[in-house]
């Protein structure tokens, strides 16, 4: 070793005589003490392995028209409306924007803005919003598309009834599908209107609104006031007590033809196989001063035929109903709907039939087709001017629709407009589908790591306006969410599955929500059942069980507390040890619950919580303390908070505020919207779904498919794996028919050979990293 | 008085050596000279696991090897490098979020004192998103509300944000960070106190924006393999303990934190402006004459670290801030022996040897381990320069 060079060397580098070539762009710079050969600056321009580039703008002339057997097959004339051909409709082309910006018209009106309040509340509306709004003297349907501005019109009517002085606000009713559209639009009212003014607006959605009026009019129904809304799980266990000599799947089986019976409004015949179980289900139902999901709106409605004073006074009190999502509602709803409307109020309905997807749960939407029969006098106005989506995604979502048979499809204009092209993708597998959603959620926020820039992975040129939050991947079945939920774990890429969070419903979440209620109706033994199993207290649960069975006296009904009849069953069951403990923190926390006043009750939740002594911190607990701050926010306590949670469904467990990718079933996905959209598995089987021995109902998961578009804002991505596990099954299933549907025009089809793609880029670059 | 080395990683983040274990991290940390090194990856609960199963608490709320450890290392080093080593309980984690309309990336590097601590911080993470996908993770979260829930954890949580230059995944980055801490800590800023150079920029740059003045500039690392270690150091001159480090820093008093030990700063992957798949290197003077586009693709350039100091400098260059404190360029010893003995890269068995028979030579008799007066000066390691010039 030459230790003089070495001391020159250092010596040169104490002078600062260095040589020096910076880096720049991810290469890592050189600082040498002796000229040399120095690594060349710059990398290999073959090595960065681009990818074949797309072309960024549509060839001039390239849109195709629609083909004339298209348009034969789109317009039926028996269908209201002309749907056209964009090529005719003022073209939204010219709106694009040289660098693929977006260009956003002045809301219509703004010449018209003055200063009268109502008149302020109409500038910020399109014509047809605006007619909408303005339409009081008859009844309305609201055609609504996709991103047209559906729950700003609805909110904008009431508001503006208000402000005009037609209505008061107590006077509103406004019914929804989800908690979620429900809080939605309370924030749109206090914003039109001012918090003061828009809260005494009822807004709920069917099962809540039918629950306050069951509440309020318990007694004439011979239920408890604070009677129970058992969950599924809850109702199914009382059923399999009942009839304990069935399996498993027939106590399944009959408890769904039961819930379906309710909300089609068909008791059972004598002859019915079931009739004797339905009636020994809802006598141990009641006993326990309980209803199930479907009893609330069955019970409202048999409450409203029935009592004329009840009816007269919810006519008095409501004069203007509005409901969301018309083309879902089923006959129970529609019938409870008539009920309320007997009485002479007016009714709005709004809602798009292209978007009817829960025929299987009983939706049916002629109720929206014969909307101006049953209401009369009717107007239809319809709502055209799409504010969330590009053109391009705009046409994709119209070209499957023209598919369906049944309707025309409802024209919708952008208002966006943005070079972009669908991607199509196919892939080998299912893993390899996710691992290609991954690396374009990597691409779309600008890559997530130096790893990603470095590696050629992700180009640093690229613009990136998106972050994770902006993203959703949608799928047809819960069952595809986990190659996908693998993937983006393996990246570290932030996600929520909300689906898995209401399934945890069945789990601890389901336990505190039965506490909650005895707290309020100590007799629901089921109530009792799951909490005391979960407590490991068996001895105290036979006690319990034994206590609320015991024929009464039925002169007397004693007045009973939850604390009262756990500190007898302790006394009689005499848990030792542990046990004990459990048993006597629950009964304090229940004194404790029992006895707070308003104010308090927030804090004995938590102490109540608390005695559920889950072992690992559990994400559907904190959401659980969640909804109980936002219910106490409201100024609403206990019971509505278990109301509220008990009537959640999976839509409402997504959080919008966490800044992740979104990972939803495109049922889930109604209602929702993202700038940047994933469908998975569009595969013949999965979309349209072909269960074993059930029919495909090929027009509804058309339509599922069209909403799964129409959820994306500016970039859609339709992928597909030739070979799929699911269910423990190979599947090789053909590409889906609804996407060939789509003009290719629009459509840029790849196929990878991902994984391997990949994997040589890393391994080329793995000397360059730190 | 002695290095530190405050930014580091763990096998478990991406892209990094697999050897970057507890061992390695503290044979290497002995044969650098440094006395302090973070753990690396604070929300990673299996390194947790190992850190736990290999160090013990040591004073002032820092840790040192176990015994068993500690004698399996010196093993492997000559005696003169058998030097007290102690660890720090810090990593790195990283933010994607939109605020005010841009996607924002920002780096910190985090620091607790307690065990106890780091895994309450990490069940509160664990609830936010995915941690043990990486050793840093990427939070879908503010980096305002990062360092709430850090210092809701543990009053005595430090955040210090990380490589504040670097264009993509910086706070004052150039392609999605701010133009100012305020900016993005808003009512928290008063929190932070240092912030971290990165390789691509050193003191001098940082002097000419005057709003980063009350900032203490700190260096380390960021080492993705072990022999990366201390490639940039801080030198303190404090007791060992957590709070007396943290308190140096917060004060920016000048016998408490003597300065740091710095790269040459064009040696930083982003220094200049320019196209790697193009081969375009551009000073900040040529991007602007070149209207920020790349000749070859025609797309803008990735704006390097000058360049986003001078967007951002109110001062002109070779100013130099009131309170500053001394730095050292340096090349590290490994890299100025491959480049005497001709080879390209300095991880080859020969350069390898060379250095070892050094260490063990130079380390022997210096005992005292004192910054060097001079401007520029090999760290490789820090003592082993005093005897070279002795020589």
């Amino acid at each position: 070793m030459a230790g003089q060079r070495l001391a020159e060397g250092i010596g040169r580098m104490r002078r600062g005589e260095v040589l020096v070539e910076p880096g720049y762009d991810g290469e890592f710079g050189v600082v040498r003490v002796f000229a040399g050969t120095a690594p060349e600056a710059g990398g290999d321009p073959t090595g960065g392995k681009e990818p074949s580039r797309l072309p960024l703008f549509f060839p001039a002339g390239t849109e195709q028209a629609p083909s004339s057997a298209e348009r034969a097959r789109a317009p039926s004339p028996s269908s209201p409306p002309a749907p056209g051909d964009y090529a005719e409709e003022g073209r939204p082309d010219e709106t694009f924007s040289p660098v693929g910006g977006l260009l956003r018209e002045p809301p219509a009106g703004f010449a018209s803005m003055i200063t009268r309040p109502a008149d302020e509340l109409l500038a910020a509306l399109n014509p047809e919003q605006q007619e909408a709004v303005q339409t009081l003297d008859r009844h309305l349907l609201i055609v609504a598309g996709p991103g047209t501005g559906k729950t700003r019109t609805l909110t904008a009517r009431l508001a503006y009834l208000v402000r005009t002085g037609r209505a008061r606000p107590e006077e509103l009713l406004a019914v929804t599908f989800t908690n979620r559209a429900a809080d939605e639009m309370r924030e749109r009212l206090s914003t039109w209107l001012g918090a003061e003014v828009a809260r005494p607006i009822t807004v709920a959605t069917f099962h809540a609104f039918a629950a306050d009026v069951l509440r309020a009019h318990a007694s004439r129904l011979e239920l408890p006031a604070n009677f129970v809304i058992a969950t599924d799980e809850d109702a199914l266990a009382v059923l399999r007590a009942v009839a304990p000599e069935l399996s498993a799947r027939a106590q399944q089986e009959v408890y769904e033809r039961i819930q379906v019976a309710k909300r089609n409004l068909t008791a059972p015949t004598r002859e019915d196989d079931h009739a004797a179980l339905w009636n020994a289900y809802h006598a141990a139902l009641r006993a326990a001063g309980a209803v199930d999901y479907a009893d609330l709106l069955l019970l409202a409605v048999r409450l409203l035929e029935q009592d004329a004073e009840v009816c007269a006074d919810l006519h008095n009190r409501y004069r203007w109903l509005a409901v969301d999502e018309y083309q879902d509602v089923n006959a129970v709803q529609y019938r409870l709907l008539r009920l309320l409307a007997a009485g002479g109020a007016n009714v709005c309905a709004i809602g798009d039939p292209d978007q009817a997807i829960y025929g299987f749960r009983g939706a049916d939407s002629r109720y929206f087709l014969s909307f101006t029969d049953d209401f009369r006098p009717a107007r239809v106005v319809r709502l055209r001017r799409n504010y969330r989506s590009v053109h391009a995604i705009l046409r994709a979502a119209q070209d499957v629709l023209r598919g369906t048979a049944s309707a025309a499809p409802h024209e919708l204009l952008a208002t966006f407009a943005e070079k972009v092209h669908i991607e199509v993708f196919t892939a080998p597998t299912d893993r390899a589908e996710a691992e290609y959603v991954v690396h374009q959620i990597e691409r779309l926020v600008g890559g997530t790591s130096y790893f990603s820039l470095d590696s050629g992975r992700v180009e640093g040129t690229e613009e990136a306006p998106f972050a994770f939050g902006d993203m959703a991947v949608l799928y047809r079945t819960r069952a595809q969410a986990r190659p996908l939920a693998e993937a983006l774990d393996r990246a570290g890429i932030p996600y929520q599955v909300p689906a898995e969070r209401s399934a945890a419903m069945s789990g601890t979440a389901r336990v505190a929500l039965a506490l909650g209620w005895l707290v309020m109706n100590p007799r629901a033994l089921f109530c009792w059942e799951s909490v005391l199993r979960h407590l490991r207290l068996d001895n105290v649960r036979s006690a319990v069980r034994q206590a609320l069975t015991r024929p009464e006296p039925q002169a007397t009904p004693r007045p009973l507390t939850a604390s009262a009849l756990l500190a007898q069953a302790v006394d009689e069951a005499r848990p030792r040890g542990p046990a004990a403990e459990r048993a006597a923190a629950l009964a304090e926390a229940l004194r404790a619950a029992e006895t707070c006043g308003r104010e308090e009750w927030l804090a004995a939740w938590e102490v109540l919580l608390a005695c559920l002594d889950s072992d690992s911190p559990d994400e559907t607990l904190a959401w659980l303390r969640a909804c109980a701050r936002d219910v106490a926010a409201r100024g609403r306590c206990w019971r509505d908070m278990l109301v509220t949670v008990a009537l959640s469904g999976e839509a409402d467990l997504y959080d919008p505020r966490a800044d992740r990718v979104t990972l939803l079933t495109l049922h889930a996905a109604k209602g929702l919207e993202f700038p940047v959209v994933f469908i998975v598995g569009v595969e013949d089987g999965l979309l349209p779904l072909r269960r074993r021995g059930e029919p495909v109902n090929e027009a509804e998961e058309r339509r599922l498919f069209y909403v799964g578009i129409t959820r994306a804002g500016r970039r859609l991505f339709l992928c597909r794996a030739r070979r799929r596990l699911l269910y423990g099954e190979q599947l090789h299933l053909p590409p889906s028919p609804f996407v060939e549907d789509i003009r290719e025009a629009l459509k840029v089809v790849r196929e990878g050979e991902y994984r391997r793609r990949v994997r040589r880029e890393q391994a080329g670059t793995q000397l360059r990293l730190f | 008085m002695f290095y530190a080395d405050l930014h580091v990683h763990s096998h478990f983040s991406r892209a990094t050596s697999r050897d970057l274990d507890v061992f390695h991290v503290a044979l290497w940390a002995l044969k650098k000279g440094i006395a302090l090194v973070a753990t690396g990856d604070i929300a990673h609960p299996g390194w947790l696991a190992e850190v736990e199963a290999h160090l013990e608490p040591a004073e002032g709320d820092l840790l040192r090897l176990k015994p068993e450890v500690e004698q399996a290392v010196h093993e492997r080093l000559p005696p003169v490098l058998r030097r007290p080593l102690r660890f720090i309980l810090g990593g790195e984690i990283s933010t994607i979020y939109k605020k005010g309309g841009r996607t924002r990336k920002v780096h910190h590097v985090i620091f607790l004192p307690t065990f106890e601590a780091v895994r309450a911080f990490q069940e509160r993470l664990e609830r936010i998103g995915n941690i043990r996908a990486d050793g840093r993770p990427i939070l879908g979260l503010d980096s305002r509300d990062l360092l709430e829930l850090l210092l809701e954890t543990d009053s005595r949580g430090v955040l210090i944000p990380a490589h504040i230059w670097t264009p993509w995944f910086a706070l004052l980055g150039s392609k999605s960070g701010f133009d100012s801490v305020e900016a993005c800590f808003d009512d928290l800023s008063e929190h932070i106190f240092a912030l971290e150079t990165g390789l691509s920029s050193d003191p001098p740059m940082n002097w000419r924006v005057s709003s980063l003045d009350r900032y203490t500039l700190v260096s380390n690392s960021d080492a993705h393999s072990p022999r990366k270690l201390g490639r940039e150091a801080n030198c303190l001159n404090t007791e060992l303990s957590y709070d007396a480090i943290f308190a140096a820093m917060r004060t920016g008093d000048p016998n408490r934190f003597r300065g740091t030990v710095e790269f040459f700063p064009e040696e930083g992957k982003y220094h200049y402006d320019g196209h790697r798949t193009c081969g375009v290197r551009w000073k900040p003077a040529e991007t602007l004459a070149h209207g920020g586009r790349c000749p070859v693709c025609g797309k803008p350039v990735t704006v390097g670290v000058l360049h986003r100091v001078e967007e951002l400098a109110d001062r002109p260059e070779g100013v130099r801030k009131p309170n500053a404190l001394p730095y050292h360029s340096l090349i590290p010893l490994l890299e100025v022996l491959a480049e005497l003995m001709g080879v390209r890269t300095p991880t080859g068995k020969r350069v390898g040897r060379e250095y070892e028979r050094l260490l063990a030579a130079w380390g022997r008799s210096s005992t005292s381990c004192s910054m060097c007066p001079w401007r520029r000066s090999p760290m490789w390691p820090a003592n082993a320069w005093l005897r070279v010039s002795a020589a």
